[in-house]
């Protein structure tokens, strides 16, 4: 009996596994693939269409404007979190857990919604919709993402280090500089990472507010909307490979960070 | 006002509260320049807001501090010349041993070469000096207290607070530190403000003793006076152990316990007017015979048990009044042994009944 519950959870976990990363791997797998029509069995690998890519000039460039977009979104996002994070941690704040709800918000609202008010209100401001508007909806839902690990950190962090540090002579800034960011160097980073990760992938938030232009994910969006090419499997592996590696950095860095504190406690 | 005599931290009237708690009551306190001074009290006394309140992380809500005569109310802590060791340490945890204590001095942008040699030196006095380039979470718990005693003391403040310090450390290693911070207080000449809960702690290492209980000072004075001479019963009970007869004055030395015991005692000073005192016996004072003329006073109690220290014994006895009466007595071999129920007449001298105050809380 208890050898079948066993194998009942693992046929389960298996079954959650495949539905989650089945089409990944499949999709990977074709962007070697010789032939037009994705059909298996595979009867010729290639990088063709990887060769193709680096002609595609309208690729590069919408790959260019999604870095446009996430870096500076990114930066942004890690000072606002980092700070609201301090703020809230560090003060009690009337209604604080209310306005960190109001900060998680755009986080967790469908981008239609962020998307779509965000572009009235730049009609209603005048703002021309350009690359520039599209980096401040990215910083809307970059923010929390940062915030809430900064959080985390900060409240495992030990107050007494700050007292210490302005008992010794440095003001509340140096404080802050000298200290208490060292210490949660870790969570930004992290948070920037995984920020960055969210940022390169989005399109509904940048289909509202991109003028002319086209960032990475929309132009592949649209390619499928013209029709299927297996280039689109080489650009969506490369993709899958960077966040991939983004997320694995940040997470690496999230659990040194809570391990060593755990050694550290003991 | 005489220089020399000027306090280097005064507390003036001052009390502090949070909301509805008040947590310091009316403290007035004068520490001298160069002294050991402790303040001890159970937890929640204040003695930990006094000291956050010197260092600049708390503030009065009446009255003020003053440092070497000048208010310091609106002195932010990183410009008060007062440095703290706090109870957990409180090292960098990603600077080493080197990098921690050189911070006071890096902060104020001292040479790197006078740094070099000032940390060493102050490594050096607490012994720490092989471990410059460890990592703080390298280093034991004595270890850690050791490097920041050297990191408080690098840019020689006038005074030096310590946050229970030893606390977290086993029997020996706080034995060590507290020869550690006793040579170091009198090699530096640096006035030390030591929070403890431990009365023994303060008794052993301080020049001046504050006593404090709910907010409220109780008593300052020397470790001998603290001892000998208590001035309420709390102090009596907290400080040592004591035996605490509650009665009445019926005259400048004779009191009358309220089980009918009279004892003649010391001097009573302005207590008069109180209904009713307590007078204190060490229990190393007791006496089961009548040593010499002096032991006039006699307690007729009841022995109800006795407990083994090793160089000596504790006996227990119940008198009238229903109080349990401590005897400690040195084993010698002649101790004599009573059986549980026995009646038992103790005796102490009148200077050994200190009269103090009824106050405990």
């Amino acid at each position: 009996m208890k050898y079948l519950k066993y194998v009942g959870a693992l046929l389960f976990a298996f079954i959650v596994y495949t539905f989650l990363y089945l089409p990944i791997l499949v999709t990977i797998l074709f962007s070697f693939n010789e032939s037009k029509v994705q059909v298996l069995p595979i009867k010729k690998l290639t990088f063709d269409w990887y060769r193709g890519l680096f002609s595609n000039t309208e690729l590069w460039v919408a790959a260019k404007n999604s870095l446009i977009v996430s870096l500076p979104a990114t930066l942004c996002a890690i000072v606002f979190g980092t700070l609201a994070a301090y703020l809230f941690q560090r003060y009690r704040i009337r209604g604080g857990t209310f306005l960190q709800f109001l900060i998680l918000l755009p986080y967790i609202l469908p981008g239609i919604i962020i998307g779509t008010s965000l572009n009235l209100l730049f009609k209603f401001l005048k703002v021309d919709a350009s690359l520039m508007t599209v980096i401040i909806g990215h910083i809307t839902f970059i923010t929390p993402v940062v915030m809430f690990l900064v959080m985390d950190r900060l409240k495992r962090f030990d107050r007494n280090l700050e007292f210490a540090s302005m008992d010794l002579g440095a003001s509340p800034m140096r404080t802050f500089l000298l200290i208490t960011l060292p210490n949660i160097r870790s969570a930004v980073l992290a948070g920037a990472l995984l920020g960055l990760t969210i940022s390169f992938d989005e399109v509904v938030v940048s289909f509202f507010l991109i003028g002319t232009d086209n960032t990475l994910p929309m132009l592949i969006w649209s390619m499928i909307r013209h029709g299927y090419s297996p280039q689109i499997n080489a650009v969506y592996t490369l993709i899958v490979l960077f966040s991939l590696g983004l997320i694995a950095i940040a997470g690496s860095r999230l659990f040194a960070q809570r391990n060593s504190k755990a050694i550290t406690e003991e | 006002m005489i220089n020399q005599e000027q306090a280097v931290v005064e507390l003036r009237q001052v009390s502090k509260r949070f909301g509805n708690y008040e947590a310091i009551k009316n403290l007035n306190l004068s520490i001298r320049r160069g002294e050991f001074f402790s303040i001890v009290g159970p937890s929640g006394c204040g003695k930990t807001t006094t000291l956050k309140m010197i260092a600049g992380f708390d503030h009065a809500t009446e009255g003020a501090v003053y440092l070497s005569g000048t208010s310091a109310n609106h002195i932010p802590p990183y410009k008060r010349n007062v440095n703290t060791v706090f109870q957990n340490y409180a090292l960098f945890p990603h600077m080493t041993v080197y990098d921690n204590v050189a911070y006071p001095l890096k902060l104020r942008k001292v040479p790197k070469n006078v740094i070099r040699s000032r940390v060493i030196e102050s490594l050096k006095m607490v012994s720490m000096d092989p471990f410059l380039d460890r990592s703080p979470n390298q280093l034991s718990g004595g270890q850690k207290q050791r490097v920041a005693l050297a990191r408080a003391l690098i840019s020689k403040p006038e005074v030096l607070l310590l946050d229970e310090p030893l606390s977290a450390l086993d029997f020996h290693l706080r034995q060590e530190m507290q020869r550690v911070l006793k040579h170091l207080q009198r090699e530096v000449d640096i006035t030390f403000v030591y929070i403890t809960h431990d009365q023994g702690e303060a008794l052993s290492l301080s020049d001046r003793i504050a006593v404090m209980k709910n907010g409220v000072l109780h008593q300052v004075g020397s470790p001998e006076e603290i001892y000998e001479m208590p001035q309420t019963s709390f102090v009596a009970g907290f400080i040592g152990k004591s035996n605490l007869i509650k009665g009445r004055m019926e005259g400048p030395t004779r009191f009358v316990s309220d089980a009918g015991l009279q004892a003649m005692t010391n001097e009573a000073s302005n207590l008069s007017g109180e209904p009713h005192v307590y007078i204190s016996v060490r229990p190393e004072k007791l006496r089961t015979s009548k040593d010499d003329e002096r032991y006039v006073n006699r307690l007729s109690a009841v022995f109800v048990e006795e407990t083994y220290y090793g160089a000596d014994r504790e006996l227990t006895f119940r008198e009238a009044g229903g109080t349990h009466i401590l005897l400690k007595q040195q084993k010698d071999g002649g101790n004599v042994k009573f059986s549980e129920g026995e009646s038992v007449d103790l005796f102490f001298r009148p200077e050994d009944a200190v009269i103090v105050k009824d106050w405990r809380s």
